[in-house]
């Protein structure tokens, strides 16, 4: 969830006008995110489709055979290898006397070296059928493989049963698995063990379609005569008794070298090849075996390269994956941690101010304070504004600074004739210089800035000042509360208000490193400001550099919850997605200007390593990592467990669900808008990253924002000002 | 989702690109009309208290400048009339927004970082695609006939099913596929794969000129197998195939004189 901590300006509904000027905030960013978002797509469907869409299992039989009227009589009972299958079916025996060993679904990068180490001290060659995945995690072990002079087969790519895939599956596991041979080895293979195969009488037709098939490409399937059935782990002895022929005819003998523990297939054959040996058999590949003319050869160079293209493809997916599985990790673990911390400190917070054991700030604050109420193009709003102020508990000053606006909003604000409430007229110059100039021309010591439209409540003014009985408060954060919550987006920013300000706002109250005190309800010290230099106008979050500024000169800045103000959010996803681009964009600016307090001492260096920390790991990393999260969440659902993948963001959602509660009920807020929580996942969450990801590139780059504002300026001097406003909705003035 | 053009104006929205405006100042007094407060003074003119010790912003740090509108010296002390329409231009050129590029050329540097990132991104989905639609293509190596069927009369039956293609082929056809194998390593893997069907196909579809088979046959096995694999020695291949036919015979007899289909 996006807290605005950072919440300056609470009001987003700004006019669209039409784009006259070029658009200079570049678009590279949608490109490169786009760009990145597919590669990484594709990525995790590789990974998906290789690592969790079948994978090695026990080699029984994945299901009931199905009927085989069509698998020729010759092959049914015919030898082992199989070859012409799509043309001429006929089928090759081992000669007598002749073993040749299989070892099938390695490489492994422990069995494999020991059963070639004991094929070697035997001076026996034997048949490794390879599965793809393997082959691509450990291809120095093909390579000794082929070195050592076995034979190599393929076994496909990720074990599945081929009778069970479509034809254009079964094609690309063949291909992949011979690529990856070729990448490792710089071999092809036309040997083929379908997994799940035994004997010929096992075949279906099914197995005889997929048979046909790798004919058809080119290959000659081997079967095996002889299982030693060491996958069942049944002890050595077992093994072997299962592995020793009766009788003297040839065998294709099936063994394994991978797919879980296989100390038994090694020391069974430790005992089997001297002992067979001595009964007179020979050991041979599948190739010598049945006389079959080179099943291998050198592989050309294109294929080479594209087989080593492959196998680093996956490589560098699997570092990937395992990368943005410790990034998730890390990432859930520091929301966790952040909700636990916030939560406490919130709990703290509210016992510290409104507890039966509250000290209060001291003397209660009684002098009169001037309100600062910029305004440009606010006449919809002002005069609600106005009145609030008018009809509050506590003596005011009401400065209305019109910042040349073109509605005539100083004339509405002066035809109200209200005590007490002064209209300064300046050529429209921005906001900061408009609170300058109320600064300016206010003469209380404290100074409260408000929104031109925002309505405080009665006792709002004199709620927030009460914090500076103590000398030391600088600065005070009011309560800005969402006025217009109809509609999903209305609901969505009321909870992020009512939880931003409820629980970060108290987290950094009393980590004593406040960001921001928003631009819609604060209150200042005016001597402070002055200290300062006023407003400054090098961010577009002035309030945000200003509080950073007071936090650093050794202010302390609270939150008063008790002063609340009304403010309007903005109404559509364009509005609101310009209002966060703008306070994101200001945040970013004000956390960079500010970024000498990360060393320095005192409270500056609080707001540093705390405030700014918080902000950046909250507010920018997370942010940019979420469209990663989102991503991986599809992979997971895909791919992984989706009853775990759901649980967890269940869980997640039921932590925010809790924060949004507490936030809730320290507020006194009904809880009922909190149901739309879950959807917020979707839209609002995506928007609200894709801003932070849109303001760091813009940050990054430098380009200067040309903002409405430009044309405004220029449309000042023409007196044919085209966006005459009001036409779409009332601009207003965030405070 | 670019919005930046069409925003409405709001404050705090991007004053920039406008060096040296110096709206930070209510300077325009000439505009307001009569009746309201103008633009007034500045009351800490007179020296307002400052809080002491506080420390000057930024000027630890480089390329931010954040001179404020209003100028106060070392102390603290406006360092003149904020309000005055001074002519202040030069320093607001001073105090620039921060991030702000006007030169442009960081844009740009950040614009072909990004498509150079773009690049590896693009070729790993391209060689991905490729090698999804790639892959070697295998030539059937030569695989040799079962000898039994050949010396034994059941070998019609089974040759039943053998159907196609060579099926006039007479001792002398054989002998081709004969030659056919002794070409087979020189070959190129297409030929071969090519070439090996008809040569397996020759014996069983010899089954229509049956009486002229088993000499064929003989003749041409032995060919395949010695011509095939030039590491294995002819010899003991050919009197391993004689020994496996005759346990594999037995079985293969017994099957074939089934009904195959």
């Amino acid at each position: 969830m996006t807290d605005p901590t950072t919440l300056t300006e609470p009001t987003g509904r700004r006019r669209r006008g039409r784009g006259r000027t070029r658009q200079v905030t570049p678009r590279t960013h949608w490109l490169l995110l786009c760009v990145l978002v597919v590669t990484l797509s594709a990525a995790l469907l590789l990974q998906g489709y290789t690592h969790h869409m079948f994978g090695i299992t026990s080699d029984d039989v994945t299901g009931p055979r199905g009927r085989a009227d069509t698998v020729p009589g010759q092959v049914a009972r015919g030898g082992p290898v199989i070859a012409g299958a799509a043309g001429s079916p006929h089928t090759a025996r081992p000669k007598a006397r002749t073993i040749a060993l299989t070892f099938d679904d390695g490489p492994d990068p422990v069995w494999t070296p020991r059963i070639l180490d004991v094929l070697r001290r035997n001076h026996v060659h034997a048949t490794f059928f390879v599965v793809g995945t393997q082959v691509v995690a450990h291809p120095e072990l093909v390579r000794r493989i082929v070195a050592e002079g076995h034979q190599i087969g393929i076994h496909t790519f990720t074990h599945p049963d081929l009778a069970r895939l479509a034809p254009w599956q079964r094609s690309l596991e063949l291909r992949e698995t011979q690529l990856a041979v070729a990448g490792a080895a710089d071999v092809t293979t036309a040997l083929l063990r379908p997994p799940y195969s035994s004997q010929n009488d096992a075949l279906d037709d099914a197995d005889w379609s997929v048979l046909k098939q790798a004919d058809a490409a080119g290959y000659v399937t081997v079967l095996s005569t002889l299982d030693a059935e060491d996958w069942q782990r049944p002890g050595t002895a077992r093994v072997l008794a299962n592995a020793t022929p009766h009788g003297t005819a040839g065998q294709i003998l099936l063994m394994h070298d991978a797919g879980g523990d296989r100390s038994q297939t090694v020391a069974a054959l430790r005992t089997l090849i001297p002992r067979l040996k001595a009964q007179g058999f020979r050991f041979s590949t599948v190739g010598a075996a049945v006389g079959m003319a080179g099943p291998v050869r050198p592989a050309g160079t294109g294929d080479h390269l594209q087989g080593i293209a492959l196998i680093k493809m996956l490589q560098l997916g699997d570092w990937t994956i395992r990368l943005l599985g410790v990034l998730m990790y890390a990432a859930g673990a520091v929301s966790v941690l952040r909700a636990a911390i916030v939560l406490v400190a919130a709990r703290r917070h509210r016992r510290l101010r409104r507890g039966r054991r509250a000290r209060p700030w001291g003397p209660p604050v009684t002098e009169r304070v001037s309100v600062i109420v910029p305004a440009y193009n606010e006449s919809a709003g002002i005069e609600a504004a106005v009145r609030s102020l008018v009809a509050s508990d506590h003596p005011v000053e009401i400065i209305v600074v019109d910042d040349g606006s073109t509605d005539g909003t100083a004339d509405l604000v002066e035809s109200l004739g209200l005590p007490g409430v002064r209209v300064i007229r300046q050529r429209n110059a921005g906001k900061p210089a408009a609170l300058n100039t109320g600064l300016a021309a206010a003469t209380c010591e404290l100074v409260v800035m408000v929104d031109g439209d925002t309505v405080f409540e009665p006792d709002a003014v004199r709620t927030i000042v009460q914090p500076f009985a103590d000398p030391r408060t600088g600065a005070v954060s009011g309560n800005a509360k969402v006025v217009n919550r109809g509609g999903l987006l209305g609901r969505w920013q009321h909870i992020e208000y009512v939880v931003g300000f409820n629980l970060d706002r108290r987290l950094f109250d009393l980590a004593e490193c406040m960001p921001t005190v928003p631009g819609a309800v604060g209150a200042f010290r005016r001597r402070a400001l002055l200290a300062l230099g006023g407003v400054s106008d090098v961010t577009l979050a002035e309030d945000t550099d200003l509080t950073m500024a007071l936090c650093r000169a050794g202010w302390r800045v609270v939150y008063e919850e008790g002063a609340v103000a009304w403010t309007e959010a903005p109404a559509s996803l364009g509005a609101l997605w310009r209002q966060r681009y703008r306070w994101c964009y200001g945040t970013l600016q004000a956390m960079w200007k500010h970024r000498g307090a990360l060393v320095q001492r005192g409270s500056a260096g609080k707001l540093g390593r705390r405030g700014l920390a918080y902000l950046l790991l909250f507010q920018v990393l997370l942010p940019l990592l979420a469209p990663v999260v989102d991503v991986f969440a599809l992979y997971g659902l895909v791919f992984l467990d989706p009853l775990r993948i759901t649980a967890l963001w269940l869980a997640f959602l039921l932590l925010q669900l809790l924060m949004g509660l507490y936030a809730f009920r320290l507020d006194g807020e009904r809880p009922g808008p909190l149901w739309s929580l879950p959807l917020q996942q979707f839209v609002y969450r995506q928007l609200m990253y894709l801003v932070v990801v849109q303001s760091v590139f813009t940050a990054v780059s430098g380009s200067r924002l040309r903002w409405q504002r430009m044309e405004r300026y220029g449309s000042l001097r023409t007196p044919t000002d085209a966006q005459t406003p009001g036409e779409d909705r009332p601009p207003r003035v965030p405070a | 989702m670019q919005r930046t053009s069409d925003s409405g104006a709001a404050y705090g929205q991007q004053p920039y690109g406008r060096i040296g405006y110096g709206y930070a100042h209510g300077h325009e007094d000439t505009g307001t009309p009569a009746g309201t407060a103008t633009v007034e003074p500045a009351p800490w003119a007179a020296g307002a208290p400052l809080l002491p010790g506080a420390p000057e912003r930024d000027s630890a740090h480089g390329d931010v400048i954040a001179v404020p509108p209003t100028h106060h010296d070392a102390s603290g002390r406006p360092a003149h009339e904020p309000d005055a329409p001074e002519p202040d231009t030069p320093e607001h050129d001073r105090a620039r927004p921060v991030f702000v590029d006007a030169s442009g050329r960081r844009q740009r540097r950040v614009r072909r970082v990004a498509r150079l990132l773009v690049i590896p991104a693009g070729a790993y989905v391209a060689l991905l695609v490729s090698t999804l639609l790639g892959g070697p293509t295998i030539s059937a190596p030569f695989v040799p006939l079962p000898l039994p069927d050949t010396t034994h009369p059941a070998a019609p039956h089974k040759a039943g099913t053998g159907s196609s293609a060579g099926t006039g082929q007479p001792a002398g056809g054989t002998a081709s596929g004969a030659g056919d194998a002794n070409s087979l390593p020189s070959a190129p893997r297409a030929a071969v794969g090519q070439s090996v069907p008809p040569t397996a196909a020759t014996t069983p579809a010899a089954t229509s000129a049956a009486t002229a088979q088993p000499a064929g046959t003989t003749s041409a096995t032995p060919g395949p197998t010695s011509a095939a694999s030039p590491t294995a020695s002819p010899t003991t291949g050919a009197t391993a195939t004689a020994t496996a036919t005759s346990s594999a015979k037995g079985r293969t007899i017994a099957a074939s004189h089934k009904p195959v289909k």
